[in-house]
C-alpha cells in the first residue's frame, strides 16, 4: 500500500490522503494539482455551501463542550415549552448553539462569571441570577443569541411564541424591540447594538402591531418576516433582495394562521394573501411599494452587475441540478408566491416602474428576475452564498422554517457534525482559494517536487513560490557598447589630445646669456654714470651756463611774491616730502629760503602732513639755513605733524588754533612769539609749500587755498611734480612755483649767490645728456636688430 | 667736523653703498639697509603720532580736562578702540565703523575740494586764455590766441582720447567713430609728451638726489 509521508509532521498517511490525520497539514504542494473539495474553483464556480456547525471537530475543547451543553439546555427547555404550550410545532432545539456551552461557566464558579461578559452568558439561554433583575440587557441578550445561532432559533421562536408567552421573561426576552417599548434603553455595548440595528432593519413590518392586540401565532409568525440580514455589512441591494425574499416566504405561513379581517391595513401586502384580492385601482401605497421592490427585483438581471448575472442562472440551474438543495425550499412557499405573483402581475405596473424592467424582457437570454416558477427554482441560498456572507450570518428563514417544521430531522451539524472530514473549510474560506485559472499550470513536474523549502523561515513548506519562476516576458533591450563618434568629434578629440599634448612639454627658457647681458649692462650705465656725473661734481667744472631767467615764468612770480611779503611777517612753510628725495628739496628750497630769510625775516611757522616732514624741517633749518640763526620759539615754531590727511589740512585751514594747539614739544603754540596774532589760516603773509609729490601740493592747493585769501602761495616742487603743478600756477592758484634744480638755479641767480644748484648744475646736465644719450642709444640698439631680422625675411622670401 | 657727524656720515655712506649694491642684484646688504629704514621710519613715526596725536589730542585732554573736553572725546576713544580691531582677523569687523567714517569723509572732503580746487579753476582757465580784453597789444594777443590754442587743444584731444565709446564693426572688431579716432590720436600725442615730461621729472630728481648722494661724499671725505 502506497503511503505518504506528511512533509510537517512525518505522519505516514495513505497515498491518497490529501491532507495528514494527524496535523491536519496539506500532503502535497499547493503549487501541484488539487482534488476533491480542495479543487480549485472554476471561473464561475460557487463555493460549496458549509455549515458553521460542521467546524465543530476542530473548535476547541472547551467550545465544544460549551455547545454541547447548550445543546442540552436547549433541548430542555425545548420540551418544557412543548409540554406547557398548546403548540405541536417542534421547537427548533436540534439547532446547534455555538455559544451554549458557555452556560454551564456561566453557572459555575463566580470568578467565571465575572470574567465572562453577562451578554455572553446570557447567550446561553440561562440569564445570570445577578442580571435577572436588568430587564433592558435580557431582550438584547435573547437577540444576540439569536444571530449567534443564525437565526436557526427564530423557527422555536416563532413556532413556540405561546409557550413563551406563557413562560414570563421569555416573552419579553424572545420579543423583538418593537415589541418591549417599554423597555429601558438598554446599555450599549458593540454586539447589542449591532444587533439592534439588525434587528430593526430585518422587522420593519411588525412594528405598528400591538403586542396585545397581535396572536400569539401572529406574533411569532411575524418575526419570521424579520430575517436577520447582516446589514451593516452588506449593501442596499441585498437588503432589499433579502427583505423582497423575506416576504415573499413569510406570505404562506402569515396566510395560513392569520385570518384576513384581522389584519391592520397597516400591515405590509406581503403579510396579507388577502392583498392579492385587491382591486388594481385600489392599490393602495404599500402596495405599489412591494411592486416597486418586486419591480426592483425584476431589475438585476439589468442592473446586476455582471458577476451576478453570472451567477444567477448557476443558482437557478443548481438548484435544478441538486435535488438536496431543492429540497431546502418550501414548496408552501413556492405556492403561495404564485399566488402572490398572480396578484402583482394583475396590478398595473407604472410607466417610472416599468422603466426600470429589463428592456426586452422577452428576449432570449435575458432571463428576468422574477419569472414563472423562478422563485421555485432560484436557491435563495446560493445567492446568499455567492454573495460571499458568513454562513453563521447566511441562515435564511426558509431554512429556518423548513427545519423548524420538521423536528424530526436532527440538526445538520449534529448528522454531519462526526463525518466532516478533517480540516473542512467554510464556504467563505473556499471561496479564497487559488481559482484554477490562476495557478500556473505550466510548472514543470521537476519544479513542484523541488518546492519544499529547506531553510529560512518557511523551510519545511511546499508550495513556497521559487524565484525562478518568474521571468521576464521579453529579453531586455540591448544597447551597444561602441561609441558612436562622428568625424567631428574625433577630429576635437584629436585637437584635445594636442592641446594636453602641448602641455607636458616644457617650455624652453630664455637663455642666461641674455639676463647677463642685461645685468653688464646695467653695471656699465651705472659705472658710466657714477664715473661722469661725480667726475664732474668733484672737478668742479664749469661746462654748462646757469640756466637763463626768463620774465613772469612761475620761478619769476615766486621770487616777486617775496618781496611782496611783508618785513618780519609770518609764514608759513610746510614740509611735505619725503626723506628720500630730502636732497633735491633741500637743493631747490634752500636759495628761495634763504632769499626769503635775508630779505623778509620772517617768522616761521613749520607744519608738516607727513611724519618725518617734521624732522626734515628741523634738518632743513639746521643745515642750509644754518646762516640765518633761526631759533625755534623764537623766530620759528614747529606745530609738528599734521594728521587727517587732505581732512586735515581741510581743518586746518578752517581753524588752525583749533586743530594743532601744541607745538611739535607739546607747548600751546599759539601763545609763541612767531604765531602772535595768527587766528585764521589767511593771517600768514604767505603759504610755501615744500613736496615732492603733486598729489600733495594738489590737496593743499585744492582745500586751503579758498581759505588763503590774499596771501600767497608759492610752491617748491621737485622736479618729478613740477610738471603736474604747472596748470595751478597757469590758472593763478599758486603765485608762484620753484620747480626743481633748474628754477633753483633761476633764484640762486637772483640772489647773487652760489648755491649748491650752481655746483650741481653741470653735473646735473651731464647726468641729464647721459641719459638721453643712453635712451637714444638704447632705441638704436633695438632698431638694428629689428632692421636686420627685416632684411632676413626678405631674403628668405 | 664732530664725532657725531662723523658717525652718522659713515653710517650715511654705508646705507647708501648697500643700497647701491642693488645694482647688482637683490642681496642681504640691500636687504638689511631696507629693514633698518623700514624700521626706523616705522618707529619714528609711531613716537611721533603718539607724542603729537595721541597724546596731546586724546589721551591728555582725557586725564586733565573738563568734562565737556572728555564728552567731546568719547567718540573719538570709541573710534580709536576699534581701529585696533583691524589687526585682529577675528575682530576686523569691529573696525568697520570707524573706517567706514574715515573713508566717508576723506572721499567727501576730496570730491568736494577737487570741484571747487581743480576743476571749475581748471575749466575757468582753459576759456580765459581766449579772453581778449586781458591782451595788451596785438603780438601778446596772437600769443594767448596760440597759446590757448594749443591748450585748448590738448585738453580736449586729451578728453577726447578717453572716450572709449565705439561700435562693432563687421569683422568683429570694435572702432571708435573716425573724427573721434582723429582727435584721440592728437591727443595720445599730447600725452605721451606729458607722460615724456614726467618721465623727465622723476629723472630729474633721482639725479639731484645722486648728485647730491656725491656731493655728501665729497663733503664726508673732503674731496671738495
Amino acid at each position: 500500500m502506497d503511503t505518504i509521508k506528511c512533509p510537517v509532521c512525518g505522519e505516514v498517511n495513505p497515498a491518497d490522503a490529501e491532507f495528514c490525520r494527524n496535523c491536519l497539514s496539506r500532503l502535497e504542494p499547493l503549487a501541484g494539482a488539487v482534488k476533491g473539495e480542495d479543487a480549485p474553483l472554476q471561473p464561475g464556480q460557487l463555493p460549496t455551501k458549509r455549515v458553521t456547525a460542521d467546524l465543530e471537530p476542530i473548535l476547541p475543547q472547551w467550545l465544544r463542550e460549551a455547545r454541547e451543553t447548550a445543546r442540552q439546555s436547549a433541548s430542555e427547555e425545548a420540551a418544557d415549552s412543548s409540554s406547557n404550550a398548546n403548540n405541536d410545532k417542534p421547537v427548533a432545539s436540534s439547532k446547534p448553539d455555538l455559544l451554549a456551552g458557555l452556560a454551564s461557566q456561566g453557572k459555575g464558579e463566580d470568578h467565571e462569571a465575572e470574567e465572562i461578559p453577562d451578554w455572553l452568558v446570557s447567550l446561553t439561554g440561562d440569564v445570570p441570577v445577578q442580571k435577572k433583575k436588568d430587564e433592558p440587557y435580557a431582550g438584547d441578550a435573547q437577540r444576540a443569541r439569536w444571530v449567534e445561532l443564525g437565526g436557526q432559533e427564530e423557527g422555536t421562536s416563532s413556532n413556540t411564541a405561546d409557550a413563551q408567552a406563557s413562560s414570563g421573561t421569555s416573552v419579553e426576552n424572545t420579543a423583538p424591540a418593537w415589541m418591549a417599548p417599554q423597555e429601558p434603553a438598554p446599555e450599549k455595548d458593540e454586539l447589542a447594538d449591532w444587533l439592534s440595528r439588525a434587528n430593526q432593519f430585518s422587522a420593519p413590518a411588525p412594528a405598528p402591531l400591538p403586542p396585545s392586540d397581535q396572536p400569539a401565532e401572529s406574533a411569532a409568525s411575524t418575526p419570521s418576516t424579520s430575517t436577520p440580514s447582516p446589514a451593516s455589512e452588506t449593501p442596499d441591494w441585498l437588503n432589499n433582495l433579502r427583505s423582497l425574499r423575506s416576504s415573499f416566504e413569510t406570505v404562506p405561513s402569515s396566510s395560513e394562521e392569520q385570518p384576513a379581517l384581522s389584519q391592520p391595513d397597516e400591515l405590509p401586502a406581503s403579510a396579507s394573501p388577502q392583498s392579492a384580492m385587491v382591486e388594481p385601482a385600489e392599490i393602495p401605497d404599500w402596495l405599489k411599494a412591494f411592486d416597486q421592490g418586486s419591480s426592483a427585483t425584476s431589475t438585476y438581471s439589468s442592473d446586476m452587475p455582471d458577476w451576478l448575472k453570472s451567477i444567477a442562472p448557476q443558482s437557478e440551474a443548481s438548484s435544478k441540478a441538486e435535488p438536496p438543495q431543492t429540497e431546502v425550499s418550501p414548496a408552501p412557499v413556492s405556492s403561495e408566491t404564485d399566488e402572490l405573483k398572480s396578484s402583482v402581475e394583475s396590478t398595473k405596473t407604472p410607466d417610472w416602474l416599468s422603466s426600470y424592467g429589463p428592456a426586452n424582457p422577452q428576449t432570449p437570454g435575458s432571463t428576468p428576475a422574477f419569472v414563472d416558477g423562478s422563485l421555485e427554482n432560484v436557491n435563495v441560498e446560493d445567492l446568499n452564498a455567492s454573495l460571499q456572507a458568513p454562513d453563521w450570518l447566511s441562515g435564511s428563514p426558509s431554512e429556518t422554517t423548513d427545519q423548524a417544521s420538521d423536528e424530526a430531522k436532527p440538526p445538520a451539524a449534529a448528522q454531519t457534525g462526526e463525518d466532516i472530514a478533517p480540516a473542512a473549510l467554510p464556504s467563505w474560506v473556499q471561496a479564497m482559494r487559488p481559482v484554477e485559472s490562476a495557478l500556473p499550470s505550466s510548472i514543470p513536474q521537476s519544479s513542484r517536487d523541488s518546492l519544499l523549502e529547506a531553510g529560512g523561515p518557511l523551510a519545511g513548506l511546499h508550495g513556497v513560490l521559487p524565484v525562478g519562476m518568474f521571468r521576464p516576458t521579453s529579453k531586455p533591450k540591448t544597447y551597444s557598447m561602441k561609441l558612436n563618434a562622428t568625424s567631428d568629434h574625433q577630429t576635437q578629440a584629436a585637437l584635445l589630445e594636442q592641446v594636453l599634448a602641448a602641455e607636458t612639454v616644457p617650455i624652453p627658457m630664455k637663455a642666461p646669456s641674455v639676463i647677463m647681458s642685461q645685468r653688464v649692462l646695467r653695471w656699465v650705465i651705472a659705472v658710466v654714470m657714477f664715473l661722469v656725473v661725480g667726475g664732474i661734481l668733484f672737478s668742479g667744472t664749469e661746462i654748462f651756463g646757469l640756466p637763463a631767467r626768463i620774465p613772469n615764468d612761475q620761478t619769476e612770480m615766486a621770487i616777486s611774491t617775496i618781496e611782496k611779503i611783508p618785513v618780519g611777517a609770518p609764514v608759513l612753510v610746510v614740509f611735505d616730502y619725503e626723506p628720500s628725495l630730502s636732497g633735491e628739496m633741500q637743493t631747490v628750497a634752500e636759495p628761495y629760503l634763504n632769499r626769503l630769510l635775508l630779505l623778509k625775516h620772517p617768522r616761521l611757522t613749520i607744519l608738516s602732513s607727513s611724519p618725518t616732514g617734521s624732522a626734515l624741517a628741523e634738518s632743513f633749518i639746521a643745515g642750509p639755513l644754518a646762516e640765518r640763526s633761526y631759533k625755534s620759539g623764537k623766530q620759528y615754531i614747529d606745530l609738528g605733524y599734521l594728521p587727517g590727511g587732505l581732512a586735515g589740512i581741510y581743518d586746518f585751514a578752517r581753524n588752525p588754533n583749533a586743530v594743532m594747539p601744541l607745538d611739535v614739544d607739546g607747548s600751546p603754540a599759539w601763545q609763541a612769539a612767531p604765531v602772535q596774532g595768527i587766528t585764521h589760516f589767511s593771517d600768514f603773509a604767505s603759504v610755501i609749500l615744500l613736496t615732492d609729490s603733486a598729489e600733495t601740493g594738489r590737496v593743499w592747493i585744492e582745500q586751503a587755498g579758498p581759505m588763503r585769501g590774499t596771501s600767497s602761495l608759492v610752491v617748491i616742487s621737485s622736479s618729478q611734480a613740477g610738471p603736474m603743478l604747472m596748470p595751478y600756477f597757469a590758472s593763478g592758484q599758486i603765485n608762484g612755483l620753484v620747480n626743481g634744480l633748474n628754477d633753483a638755479a633761476k633764484v640762486e641767480q637772483a640772489n647773487g649767490q652760489a648755491g649748491l644748484a650752481g655746483r650741481y648744475w653741470d653735473a646735473y646736465s651731464v647726468g641729464l645728456l647721459l641719459a638721453a644719450g643712453l635712451i637714444l642709444l638704447g632705441g638704436l640698439w633695438n632698431i638694428v636688430p629689428g632692421i636686420r631680422t627685416l632684411g632676413m625675411e626678405k631674403d628668405g622670401s | 667736523m664732530s664725532l657725531l657727524d662723523l658717525i652718522t656720515g659713515i653710517a650715511a655712506f654705508l646705507f647708501t653703498l648697500f643700497i647701491f649694491s642693488y645694482l647688482i642684484g637683490d642681496n642681504p646688504l640691500f636687504r638689511l639697509a631696507v629693514y633698518i629704514f623700514v624700521g626706523v621710519s616705522a618707529g619714528y613715526v609711531a613716537a611721533v603720532a603718539f607724542r603729537q596725536v595721541l597724546w596731546p589730542d586724546l589721551l591728555f585732554p582725557l586725564l586733565t580736562g573738563s568734562v565737556a573736553q572728555k564728552a567731546l572725546l568719547v567718540m573719538p576713544l570709541i573710534l580709536s578702540a576699534l581701529l585696533l580691531t583691524k589687526v585682529s582677523p577675528r575682530l576686523t569687523s569691529l573696525g568697520m565703523p570707524a573706517m567706514a567714517l574715515l573713508v566717508g569723509v576723506s572721499a567727501a572732503v576730496a570730491v568736494g575740494g577737487a570741484v571747487t580746487g581743480t576743476l571749475l579753476p581748471q575749466a575757468g582757465a582753459t576759456i580765459n586764455l581766449f579772453d581778449t580784453h586781458a591782451a595788451a597789444s596785438v603780438p601778446q594777443l596772437a600769443q594767448m590766441m596760440f597759446n590757448g590754442a594749443w591748450i585748448l587743444a590738448g585738453v580736449t584731444t586729451t578728453l577726447v582720447y578717453f572716450h572709449f565709446g565705439a561700435r562693432t564693426t563687421r569683422d568683429g572688431s570694435a572702432r571708435r567713430f573716425g573724427f573721434i579716432e582723429f582727435l584721440a590720436f592728437i591727443g595720445s600725442i599730447f600725452l605721451a609728451i606729458t607722460l615724456g615730461v614726467l618721465f623727465a621729472g622723476v629723472y630729474s630728481a633721482a639725479l639731484t638726489a645722486l648728485i647730491d648722494r656725491f656731493h655728501f661724499f665729497g663733503t664726508l671725505f673732503g674731496l671738495h
